[in-house]
């Protein structure tokens, strides 16, 4: 948390080296999640940068007192990614021809059955499990009590393992 | 009793393990002899394991370097956005802003003036003994730049009077005069005029304290108000419904027939507490008018309706009008006594006070 602060002061006074290493660091991270909620590589590095560009014109936005600047950075993506979602919300016939469609990329089992969870399982479970956000970041991030983490989590991970072991033997 | 939880209480436990949580101890003796547990919290840690695999395998690309250059500020650019494409006259849009901008800052100050700069100043006074009374005075209004009261001891009785002399800003100038005097003394502001005054400035939110004839302080707080509160000097709480043993006559106005036989006008005496409260009325050539909450001897029942008590003494109709309910009850009893004098501290003028109905029915009797 000390260097979050350090990191965002220089951030705020418009240091670009500072914010660059910081961009360096977590648009890998931030893309893969990003890539998970939307199912397109080219909108989830669209979505990242325009992440970047609205914490790097805030220089109030982050408060250190309230989470971790990488919570904060995958908050703003995820919202940047609902906003999207909303624009591009399709017709009903649409919808159900997603449906089909697995959403992640991920060529694995746990992919294909990752690609088969509502959006917001699937952005709690890959913020979990591949970013290790604490569950207080979780928190934050999703805007949910802290208390509502480990049971979305639970549910989460249930229906993700009940299509997991139907995938696996489809296979 | 041997707490026993089963498998569906234990699975969200299961899955706090996975996330290093602590979970509670039956939960815990549960998932290690569970095997249906145990297989759960495998496949779980086996899914977490697999996702962080599939990330690893993304692609990552080369992120290229992006030079980062603040923005302007978004209201500056919305700003000369809409200056620069501007239909309206400009200078009619400078002279719009600026008359918005003047109304706007006349309405609050008028806002703070209402609420800061009041002309009523709510006096706290506490006396030396601890007593605490209010005592509302105004700055503007003639009949209520006054106040004062009598606080009983063992030494005497210690009047004080506050008078409003002036004002300048947020502060006043108040003229105090306090004296002792022998227990039984009229608490009229003849008795008091000797005193020498004293005069302090007085800034409300501030504490001042007066020596009160040498007993001690008199303690003065007090805050600007923008009216004149409703119960003048009494400590009422704010509330209109009087207690179940209280007699409430606020500013009163007794009438008989169609004359009114005295004008209480800003007067107050609220008679409450334990035993028998009363309240006497002394108006002169006509006498006292004595109320009590139950029935005493050659005294008649009144019919209280909200603010309005009606009673009937030697065939005249008479009515008390005061500013507040009177008592919590539908009736009072009222004592006329044609040729009551008053004594003590009551002076000879019209007056009313609080009492207890033995000591009032005690005066009545020693001069019948």
């Amino acid at each position: 948390m000390a260097d979050d602060r350090e990191v965002w002061k220089k951030i705020s006074r418009g240091d670009e080296d500072a914010f660059d290493a910081f961009y360096r660091e977590n648009v890998p991270g931030l893309c893969s999640f990003l890539r998970q909620i939307t199912s397109s590589l080219s909108v989830a590095e669209d979505l990242a940068q325009e992440t970047f560009t609205q914490i790097w014109n805030r220089p109030n936005g982050f408060n250190p007192d309230r989470g971790s600047l990488r919570g904060y950075l995958f908050g703003i993506g995820r919202k940047q990614a609902l906003e999207w979602w909303r624009h591009q919300r399709p017709t009903e016939s649409e919808t159900e021809a997603k449906v089909e469609t697995p959403r992640t990329e991920l060529c694995t089992a746990i992919g294909e059955a990752l690609g088969h969870l509502p959006e917001d399982q699937r952005a709690l479970l890959w913020l979990r499990e591949v970013e290790g956000q604490s569950y207080g970041e979780l928190a934050a991030i999703l805007e949910i009590p802290i208390g509502t983490v480990r049971s979305r989590l639970f549910t989460a991970r249930e229906a993700l393992r009940n299509i997991w072991q139907e995938v696996r033997k489809q296979r | 009793m041997k707490n026993i939880m089963g498998c569906e209480e234990a699975a969200e436990f299961v899955s706090a393990l996975c996330d290093g949580e602590t979970v509670p101890r039956v939960a815990a003796e549960h998932i290690g002899s569970c095997q249906v547990c145990r297989e759960r919290l495998e496949s779980y840690i086996g899914m977490g394991a697999e996702l962080r695999r599939a990330a690893s395998m993304e692609t990552t690309n080369e992120w290229k370097h992006r030079t980062w250059e603040r923005q302007q500020g978004i209201l500056q650019t919305w700003w000369q956005k809409g200056w620069e494409t501007m239909r309206i006259p400009r200078f009619g849009f400078a002279l719009l802003l600026m008359v918005v901008a003047g109304l706007s800052s006349g309405l609050a100050i008028v806002g703070v003036r209402a609420r800061t700069h009041g002309t009523v100043v709510l006096l706290n006074v506490t006396s030396p003994s601890g007593n605490g009374t209010e005592c509302p005075l105004s700055t503007e209004d003639a009949q209520s730049k006054e106040c004062g009261w009598l606080v009983g001891g063992n030494s005497g009785d210690l009047i004080y009077r506050i008078k409003m002399l002036a004002r300048d800003g947020d502060r006043v100038e108040l003229g105090v005069r306090t004296k002792l005097v022998a227990s039984g003394t009229p608490n009229t502001p003849d008795a008091i005029k000797d005193a020498p005054e004293g005069t302090y400035w007085f800034e409300p939110g501030k504490v001042l304290q007066v020596d009160a004839a040498g007993v001690g302080p008199l303690t003065l707080t007090g805050e600007w108000l923008d009216h004149m509160p409703y119960f003048g000097q009494l400590n009422l709480d704010r509330n209109l419904t009087p207690g179940d043993n209280e007699i409430r006559l606020i500013s009163p106005v007794l009438l008989s027939g169609n004359r009114v036989l005295f004008d209480f006008h800003n007067g107050s005496a609220d008679a409450n507490g334990e035993g028998h409260p009363a309240i006497g009325m002394y108006v002169p050539e006509s006498g006292l008018y004595a109320f009590f909450l139950s029935p005493v001897e050659n005294g008649v029942k009144g019919k209280i309706q909200e603010n309005r008590l009606s009673f009937e003494v030697d065939g005249q109709s008479c009515v008390l009008l005061t500013a507040a309910p009177i008592t919590r009850s539908t009736q009072i009893w009222v004592l006329h006594v044609a040729g009551f004098k008053p004594t003590g501290r009551l002076g000879s003028g019209a007056s009313f006070w609080t009492d207890h109905q033995d000591h009032l029915l005690l005066e009545v009797r020693a001069q019948s």
